[in-house]
């Protein structure tokens, strides 16, 4: 009696994704409740524990939540570190012999695409592990739907995607800016580098980890509007409309890094043109940015 | 429905557990004798409901070995502020129900 049921359990359990150690401990836990009715002459055991179809079910929505939810914590302390590392690289460039031209070195004519690739990547990276972080925050106690959890997978895939590009690209300038700055801060950017690549891949591997287990079905992902409910519920930003029309919430938003980028350009290079430029770069890669990801990173609804 | 459902079932688990560490055949056991009957849920659907409340670090479990080895469950202290916390929003609700339907 006991048996087909464990038999039927396991299928169940393999056929949405729970392996390893849940696996094990579910079949542990069910064998023992089955003896126990079994040991009480219950007639009617597996009646009497339930469909395993639907402990089976309960058990991998759990498991993928949880393992969701961690993922995007360890995607974002994973990604701190990048962050970490790479505002020391930049802030140390000054003594270890300052900035050169960015068509300088081997680079050539890949050097301003290096130069955006140094801007651009890394506020994408940010932007989605903070998405990521805070959809995981607002899940935090129920199984949840595939659609939401789904969203929080991507957000975490961005960010991770655009977290190794950014060490890439980094380690790409510290290669270009051998002979032109010391050398402790070519080797020492590099091998940071390197060794950032460990935290992310494992990170990659939780977000892997967190896609097996089968979660329940349906659902709605909502958006960036959702997330950000309390701003978005106040009174003058609700009569924006703003999630009606997600376009005017990029462009609002393009507008004010614009315009901070325009007024920290002008204050770091002295001169309103160079602030202007950084300004206006600021804004047409987030709308470009938005463009790309808005869907993806649940910035604008799919539907 | 199915998120209130769950909040029932983790309450109960936890009420359960408030009386001592039991393994998932006790707490099953438990419940329909306090309930007499009237909480008689499929066995296996509290498994899932102790891993989330373990997940949510409300309740913690380890393998203990008394006559066969079973998986004891007990209330943590999150657990047992976090059932405090469910009793007198769920008494309120009742106070609350009775004051209308009564």
């Amino acid at each position: 009696m006991i048996d087909p049921v464990l038999e039927e359990l396991a299928a169940r359990l393999d056929e949405l994704g729970v392996r390893g150690k849940w696996r094990r401990r579910v079949l542990a836990e069910a064998r023992d409740h089955l003896e126990e009715l079994d040991a009480e002459d219950e007639a009617d055991a597996a009646g009497r524990f339930g469909d395993v179809g639907e402990v089976a079910r309960l058990v991998a929505a759990g498991l993928a939540t949880s393992r969701t939810r961690s993922a995007a914590f360890f995607v974002f302390g994973a990604l701190a570190l990048t962050g970490l590392v790479y505002t020391a690289s930049l802030a140390l460039v000054g003594p270890a012999g300052g900035w050169t031209d960015v068509t300088s070195g081997h680079a050539g004519a890949f050097g301003p695409l290096l130069a955006i690739a140094l801007v651009v990547l890394p506020q994408v990276a940010f932007v989605s592990g903070c998405l990521a972080l805070l959809r995981s925050v607002r899940i935090r106690r129920m199984p949840v739907a595939e659609a939401e959890l789904s969203l929080v997978r991507r957000r975490c895939t961005v960010a991770l995607a655009s977290g190794a590009a950014t060490l890439l690209a980094l380690g790409l300038m510290a290669a270009n800016e051998a002979g032109a700055l010391a050398a402790w801060w070519v080797v020492g950017t590099i091998a940071a580098c390197v060794l950032l690549v460990i935290p992310l891949a494992f990170a990659s591997v939780g977000v892997v980890r967190a896609g097996a287990p089968a979660a329940l079905p349906g659902g709605g992902e909502g958006d960036v509007f959702d997330d950000l409910a309390p701003v978005f519920s106040n009174a003058t930003v609700r009569r924006l409309d703003l999630p009606a029309h997600p376009w005017r919430f990029a462009a609002l938003t393009a507008a004010s890094v614009g315009l901070a980028g325009c007024a920290a350009g002008w204050y770091a290079e002295g001169d309103p043109g160079s602030g202007l430029v950084r300004g206006g770069f600021e804004a047409i890669a987030l709308l470009a940015c938005f463009a790309l990801f808005g869907r993806v990173l649940g910035l604008r609804r799919s539907e | 429905m199915r998120a209130t459902t769950t909040n029932h079932v983790d309450l109960l688990v936890l009420s359960i557990l408030r009386s001592g560490p039991a393994h998932g055949y006790a707490i099953v056991d438990a419940l329909r004798e306090r309930s007499e009957g009237a909480f008689d849920l499929a066995e296996g659907t509290v498994y899932p409901a102790l891993y989330r409340l373990e997940r949510q670090g409300l309740v913690s479990s380890a393998w203990e070995e008394v006559a066969r080895r079973r998986r004891v469950y007990r209330l943590t202290k999150k657990g047992t502020t976090a059932l405090a916390s469910e009793r007198d929003r769920w008494q309120r609700y009742v106070r609350a129900m009775q004051a209308v339907v009564a």
